[in-house]
This record gives structure tokens, C-alpha cells and sequence, in this order.
């Protein structure tokens, strides 16, 4: 193996690592919860926008690895039954192949990124539904969807912005 | 060294499509065992709690700040009104005080009489400790507050607040501990009516007001009744206030509980110790059966056999 291979699977990793480290932030920024009144609103959706948002240059081995870790050390934040967010978050990120929101402009990523809060909101009440034996608090479910909707600008704004001055940096450059 | 008939993109393709097939089987299968019970990952778990823990403590304060301001807000536009209302409550309730005085007095004067002791079960001793994070998720309703074994917190203390009980401990870690909310799907609570005594099960439902369940057909509970926990089974401790019964939408008997609706900053952890069974606290030496009894169990002669008449009015006493 050169060492340019050496570098460029480094490099890949490295990536792939950098999407763990931004989802396990995302999940303790997920679990803020905001009680106003009898009004609870958290944006348990948030990790998702990172999954969305995966650095397209991850290695993908690394990168489903990392995004199963994402989803377990999420249901155990949130205390829930384990494997659901798991589950849901590596299904998504097979069926889009990985993280394709960086590869499209903003305008069509909002409109994935909804689609893809369809895809986990389902996920997640089917299988809530079959850990729990019951089907999980749909309002509640969608209200935080829709919250982590309304934040998905900010985190794909900083996204893009660490991704823009990553890319200029020279080492990105030379990779074939 | 490649295999013949593959490149190496389509080699790691097989590999990508084969750690992806791996570890959706991996999740199904946690998925599967940790079907209606949280038995997995313990130790992950309370490991996760404690430095969650200490990073929620961080970024609770400014997050009850905002909450606080929108109650405040709140409140202090409708500051005229509440100080009416305060002061009218305060008139009402003064007759209660001396009420409550003097039952304090006959009650004391009582047991000395019958020589018992019903003093309440709730504990002098308290553990204060501030709810860090609450989890109000489609899955589960718990909170997270900042105590631990380091404090002498153990699992199935009562958790409760200025306005009434929050939840019950179920996991502790060395420096922190997970309470289940009483609208968890997994709360179990016995509680009574204040006015009726009757007894029922609050249930949660992962929702706002949980359901009272198991219910006597001839049991008395009318809307409006204040819910306290019973203290049946030892489990907690009696008198601790809970809600009030409401009806549902389908016209079912539910709890609108005190806790509900305000932000949750600090917290009370109340260390009852739960009444053990003969069996965990067995007598040295002697087994719960062998057991000396306080009266002899001598049979009665035929002039100290009671009557029929007898017998029938003991069991109507009891």
C-alpha cells in the first residue's frame, strides 16, 4: 500500500470520525428540552441533519460504523430502548447512500433533509411501536421534527462553512 | 491480493454492502432484545448518565433562565390578579391552620392513649438535587439530576418537587441518577383518593395525564378528588402529593398531575427505605416460620370457644 493510499484512507477516516464527533454534539444539543407550559419541544431530529449533512470524502466502512455508534449513544442519552434511533439512522444513511446534503444546493437540500425527517419519523414509530408494544406520542414526535426542522438552516450554514474551508486547504487538494 | 473475477471497487463495494447488512442485523437484534425492558447496556447507560450529567448541568441554567422568563412573564403580567387571589387563599386557609393545630394535638393525645405510633411515613431527611435534563421523548419521560451513590441516592427513592412527587429513582450512577417521570410508559404507582381513601394504580401513558387504573367497581372517586401515594406494597412513602382526577376525552378516569407544567429546576430525593419482607430480614438464627409468636397459640377450651354469634361479629369489626 503507497503512502499516498495510506494518506487518503487516513484522510477518510478522519472525515468520517469528524461526522461522529459533530453528531455526538448534536445529540447533546438534541436533548435540550424547552417546557413551555404544557408545550414540550426538544429537536430530537438534530443527529439526523448530520447524517444528512455526512462529509461526502468519509470512508463509507468507517462511516456506517460511526453512524451505528451515533444512533446507540443516542438511545442511551435519551433513555429509550436501544437500537430504535440505531436502526433508523443507519437505515437512512444506506438508502442515501451516505451523506448527500453537502452534494446539492440549498434549496433542494431543505427539501431532502423533510423528506428524510419523513423517512426517521417513520421509522422511529414503527419501530417504537415494536420495542414499546405501543406506538410512541406521534404529536410529540412530529413537534420535534418539525423544531429540528426550523434549525437544520444554522447547522447546514456551519456545515457548509467548515466544509468550505476544509476543502481549501491544500492537502484536500491533492487528493486524486 | 485480489480475488479473480472482482476489482478492488467492487470488493469494496461487497465489503461497504456487507458491514452495512452486519450491523442493521446488529441493531434489530438490540432492537429485539431490549423489547420492554431496559436491561441493556447497563453499565453504557449509567456512564452515558454521568457525563451527561455534568455537561446538561452546564447548559441547564441558561435553558431554565429561558424558561423561567416566559413564566415569569407570565405571572407578572397577571401580578393584580394573583395578589387577589393570594391574599383571599390566605383568609381561607387561616381557619385550616388552627384546624390542623388542633387535630396535631388529639391525634398526639390519642396515641398516647392506644400507645402506637402513626406518625407519616414521609422521611425527615432529604436530598436536594437539581434535574438537569428531562427527557420528554416520544419513548420514555425520565429526567436526569446531578446526585448519585455519592450522596446516598439508591434506586426506587421518590423524587419529589415543591408542587408534588416527580417520579421514582431507576438507575444510579456514582454521581448522578435517572428518575422515571410518572407519565413514563413504565411507571407503576399506588395512590388513594384523600377524601375516599379508595385505591387505584396510576398508570403512565407517555402522556400528560396518567391513567388511574385497576379500579374497584365500588370504589368512590369523583372529579376533583387530590391523589396522594398510598404506600401500598412499602414501596413509597405514604401521603406524598401527586395530582388531582380529571377525566379523559373517552370519559376515563385520569390524574392532572401537580408537576406538570412548570420547569423543573431543583428537586427533593427522599431516602425511604422500603418495608422489607420476613423473608429478606430474617431473624439470626431463627427462620420466619419458627418464629416465637407474641401469644401463645394454646387451643381454646369449650368455655372459651367463641359462638357463632361471636365469630360473625369479630369478622364485621375487621
Amino acid at each position: 500500500m503507497s503512502t499516498r493510499e495510506d494518506a487518503n484512507n487516513l484522510h477518510s477516516f478522519t472525515q468520517a470520525f469528524q461526522g461522529l464527533v459533530f453528531g455526538v454534539l448534536l445529540a447533546y444539543l438534541a436533548l435540550i428540552n424547552l417546557d413551555f407550559g404544557r408545550m414540550h419541544v426538544s429537536l430530537m431530529f438534530l443527529p439526523v441533519a448530520m447524517i444528512f449533512l455526512w462529509p461526502p470524502k468519509a470512508s463509507q466502512a468507517w462511516s456506517l460504523f460511526f453512524v451505528f455508534i451515533l444512533g446507540v449513544f443516542f438511545d442511551i442519552l435519551t433513555s429509550g430502548p436501544i437500537g430504535v434511533w440505531g436502526l433508523s439512522y443507519l437505515l437512512l444513511f444506506v438508502l442515501f447512500d451516505g451523506g448527500i446534503g453537502q452534494k446539492m444546493g440549498t434549496v433542494l437540500a431543505l427539501f431532502s433533509f423533510v423528506f428524510a425527517l419523513l423517512l426517521v419519523y417513520a421509522m422511529a414509530l414503527v419501530f417504537g411501536r415494536f420495542s414499546m408494544g405501543h406506538w410512541p406520542d406521534m404529536g410529540g414526535l412530529a413537534i420535534n421534527a418539525v423544531a429540528s426542522f426550523f434549525v437544520f438552516p444554522v447547522i447546514y450554514a456551519i456545515v457548509s462553512l467548515f466544509s468550505d474551508a476544509h476543502e481549501s486547504q491544500p492537502q484536500s487538494k491533492a487528493r486524486p | 491480493m485480489e480475488k479473480a473475477g472482482y476489482n478492488r471497487p467492487q470488493q469494496r463495494r461487497m465489503r461497504r454492502r456487507f458491514i452495512a447488512l452486519g450491523l442493521v442485523l446488529v441493531s434489530a437484534l438490540m432492537l429485539i432484545s431490549d423489547r420492554q425492558q431496559k436491561s441493556m447496556l447497563v453499565s453504557g447507560r449509567l456512564s452515558a448518565d454521568d457525563t451527561s450529567a455534568r455537561i446538561m448541568g452546564f447548559i441547564a441554567t441558561p435553558v431554565r433562565g429561558i424558561e423561567a422568563l416566559f413564566v415569569k412573564a407570565d405571572e407578572r403580567a397577571n401580578v393584580q390578579g394573583r395578589n387577589v387571589y393570594l391574599t383571599a387563599e390566605v383568609e381561607r386557609l387561616r381557619p385550616f391552620e388552627h384546624h390542623v393545630y388542633d387535630l396535631e394535638i388529639r391525634i398526639k393525645n390519642l396515641e398516647a392513649i392506644l400507645n402506637i405510633d402513626s406518625s407519616s411515613d414521609i422521611p425527615m431527611q432529604k436530598i436536594v438535587a437539581r434535574s438537569v435534563n428531562e427527557t420528554n421523548g416520544p419513548f420514555a419521560h425520565s429526567a436526569l439530576i446531578n446526585v448519585g451513590a455519592n450522596k446516598g441516592v439508591a434506586k426506587g427513592h421518590a423524587v419529589m418537587t415543591v408542587d408534588g412527587l416527580y417520579g421514582h429513582i431507576v438507575r444510579v450512577g456514582r454521581n448522578s441518577a435517572r428518575v422515571l417521570l410518572l407519565n413514563d410508559l413504565n411507571s407503576r404507582i399506588s395512590v388513594m383518593s384523600v377524601r375516599s381513601q379508595s385505591r387505584a394504580i396510576l398508570v403512565g401513558n407517555n402522556n400528560d395525564v396518567p391513567r388511574l387504573e385497576y379500579i374497584s367497581p365500588d370504589a368512590d372517586w369523583n372529579i376533583g378528588d387530590v391523589i396522594v401515594s398510598s404506600g401500598d406494597g412499602g414501596v413509597l412513602p405514604r401521603g406524598l402529593p401527586i395530582g388531582i382526577v380529571v377525566t379523559t376525552k373517552k370519559q376515563k378516569l385520569a390524574v392532572e398531575l401537580y408537576t406538570e407544567g412548570r420547569p423543573i429546576d431543583w428537586v427533593w430525593v427522599y431516602p425511604f427505605e422500603p418495608i422489607k419482607t420476613p423473608e429478606d430480614e430474617p431473624v439470626l438464627g431463627v427462620s420466619p416460620d419458627e418464629a416465637k409468636p407474641a401469644i401463645e397459640d394454646t387451643p381454646l377450651t369449650d368455655e372459651q370457644t367463641p359462638t357463632q354469634d361471636e365469630q360473625s361479629g369479630e369478622q364485621a369489626a375487621q
